[in-house]
């Protein structure tokens, strides 16, 4: 790929993604520094447009990469050695303080989710990832973001007082045998 | 998806987007446009490459000095642990003490179709299965990783070559051990003019990708985070080289190497050839001109998916003909019960 080609890719991209990557990366909280982090992805989605363009999902790859950069710039400041997604810097899910001051979050603090499983729901609802995508943007295998998933889903379901699917196959194969 | 996850889904979904509501919002218009960013870009680039220049030429130049020291010299005696074995069993007298011909694969093909076939192929394999080493091995995922490997360097314009025989063996858990046997000053016979051995730290001694993924996608961004930049097909043969002479990759982290390559523009397939010690597998080559220099890498798989060598050639402008700059032989790349066992 020339330097032109590149040019042209990589403006392509910019306009499909910018305003989503800095949404992404203000959602983590990480305030003014998100735009650094932004600023830092494109560059690298400029650098690596030859290994980007070959293997597919650009949409995956930049959220990868602004993960990445969220990550190292939450290391920087030493508070967390990575992102208490989706809270904001510095709290974490079992918080009491987060429990009753933001209202919004005390429904997902109650299930109890890690931090792992938070981030697989969120992708997929908010930024409708599918597994494999997501297993891109987190560094993890598809089947490990099934797994994140399905464990999420019976937390979930344990306090919503549902039945998932897995355990609803459970259920009728035990009520067959009997 | 199942009925009542779709009732999970439907209690989330709302939550999931009530947090990215309440997520602190962007000020409006992005901090750069495009031509701002691309503007930074080349700018880094340049500066990336002065700086590797100026490395590359510091590190000739420490290259220089060793190989003229070290015949001299030698490692000293306190790097070689007691108690472990002796470097009598280091194997580096055969190697020729000129500067080996460069190997010639022969015409090119696109990658794509011959390597997804042996990447598709290699990753239905099961551990153990390399057909070079199926005696003696230990059990898949137990033991130590051994790789032996032997590398060949020479200077520009160089009659002769460096070369270094090492041995390894490691384990995440337990302390390893590091045979090595180096000719850094060619004697008429070709006498090695130091050994070593030494224990390494459990986990390896290092290795630029840690924890290699069997995902192409997953490998690849590896593979471009673990140096600068990649910009050709050349510098992921060449990091791929490196991966395989860090690690004993499984099949599946073969088949990922390989499917990288099949979909790397710039990489051909040169059909089959025979490494320096007659084992015969694919060629995959890529080249580049550097400083307008032609540097071309080759690299010869076999069946597995191992990776048999790597070399790299120049050929300087007006050149009629390349000369090696370096050689990797991986001999052997398995499991073993304990250190120092050899599959």
């Amino acid at each position: 790929m020339d330097d032109e080609d590149r040019n042209v890719w990589f403006t392509a991209v910019y306009e499909a993604h910018q305003h989503e990557i800095l949404g992404y990366l203000y959602g983590l909280r990480l305030g003014r520094s998100a735009e650094d982090a932004w600023q830092e992805t494109f560059l690298e989605a400029w650098e690596q447009a030859h290994v980007i363009s070959a293997f597919g999902n650009v949409r995956a790859w930049l959220f990868k990469v602004a993960r990445r950069r969220a990550i190292d710039e939450l290391r920087r400041r030493k508070r967390h050695a990575e992102p208490r997604w989706p809270l904001p810097i510095g709290v974490s899910v079992s918080d009491a303080k987060v429990r009753h001051e933001l209202e919004f979050l005390h429904r997902v603090a109650d299930y109890n989710l890690t931090s792992k499983e938070l981030e697989v729901l969120y992708l997929q609802h908010v930024y409708n990832f599918s597994d494999a995508e997501i297993a891109t943007v987190i560094g993890k295998s598809s089947d490990s973001v099934r797994k994140y998933r399905e464990k999420a889903h019976k937390k979930i379901a344990a306090a919503e007082g549902l039945e998932t699917g897995a355990a609803r196959r459970r259920r009728l194969a035990r009520e067959g045998a009997v | 998806m199942n009925p009542d996850d779709e009732q999970i889904d439907a209690v989330v979904r709302p939550v999931a987007l009530a947090v990215a509501a309440a997520a602190p919002r962007p000020p409006g218009a992005a901090p750069m446009t495009a031509a701002q960013l691309i503007g930074i870009a080349v700018r880094r680039r340049r500066v990336r490459r002065q700086r590797r220049q100026l490395l590359a030429a510091a590190a000739t130049f420490a290259t220089v000095l060793i190989i003229a020291g070290a015949g001299v010299v030698g490692f000293p005696e306190a790097q070689q642990s007691a108690g472990l074995p002796g470097p009598d069993a280091c194997v580096a007298a055969a190697v020729p003490v000129t500067a080996p011909a460069p190997l010639r694969p022969g015409p090119a093909a696109p990658a794509l179709a011959q390597l997804a076939t042996l990447s598709g192929y290699v990753s239905t394999l099961t551990d153990g299965s390399e057909v070079r080493h199926p005696t003696g091995s230990a059990a898949a995922g137990t033991g130590y990783a051994f790789l032996h490997l032997r590398r060949w360097a020479v200077q520009p314009g160089a009659a002769t070559a460096a070369i270094h025989d090492e041995q390894l063996w490691w384990d995440p858990t337990r302390p390893g051990l590091r045979r090595s046997c180096s000719v850094a000053a060619f004697t008429a016979t070709g006498t090695l003019d130091t050994a070593s051995a030494a224990a390494i730290p459990a986990g390896g001694a290092g290795a630029a990708i840690t924890d290699p993924s069997a995902d192409p996608a997953v490998l690849a961004a590896q593979l471009a985070d673990s140096g600068p930049a990649p910009d050709g097909a050349h510098v992921f043969l060449e990091r791929i080289a490196d991966l395989y002479s860090s690690h004993v990759l499984t099949p599946a982290q073969r088949g990922a190497a390989l499917r990288i390559l099949a979909d790397t523009p710039g990489v051909q397939v040169r059909g089959q050839l025979a490494d320096r010690t007659g084992r015969i597998g694919t060629a995959v080559s890529a080249t580049a001109i550097i400083g307008g220099v032609t540097v071309e890498d080759v690299a010869v798989f076999d069946g597995s998916g191992q990776l048999l060598t790597h070399e790299q050639t120049r050929a300087e402008p007006g050149a009629a003909t390349a000369t090696v700059s370096t050689v990797l032989l991986i001999l052997a790349a398995a499991r073993t019960p304990a250190p120092a066992m050899t599959p």
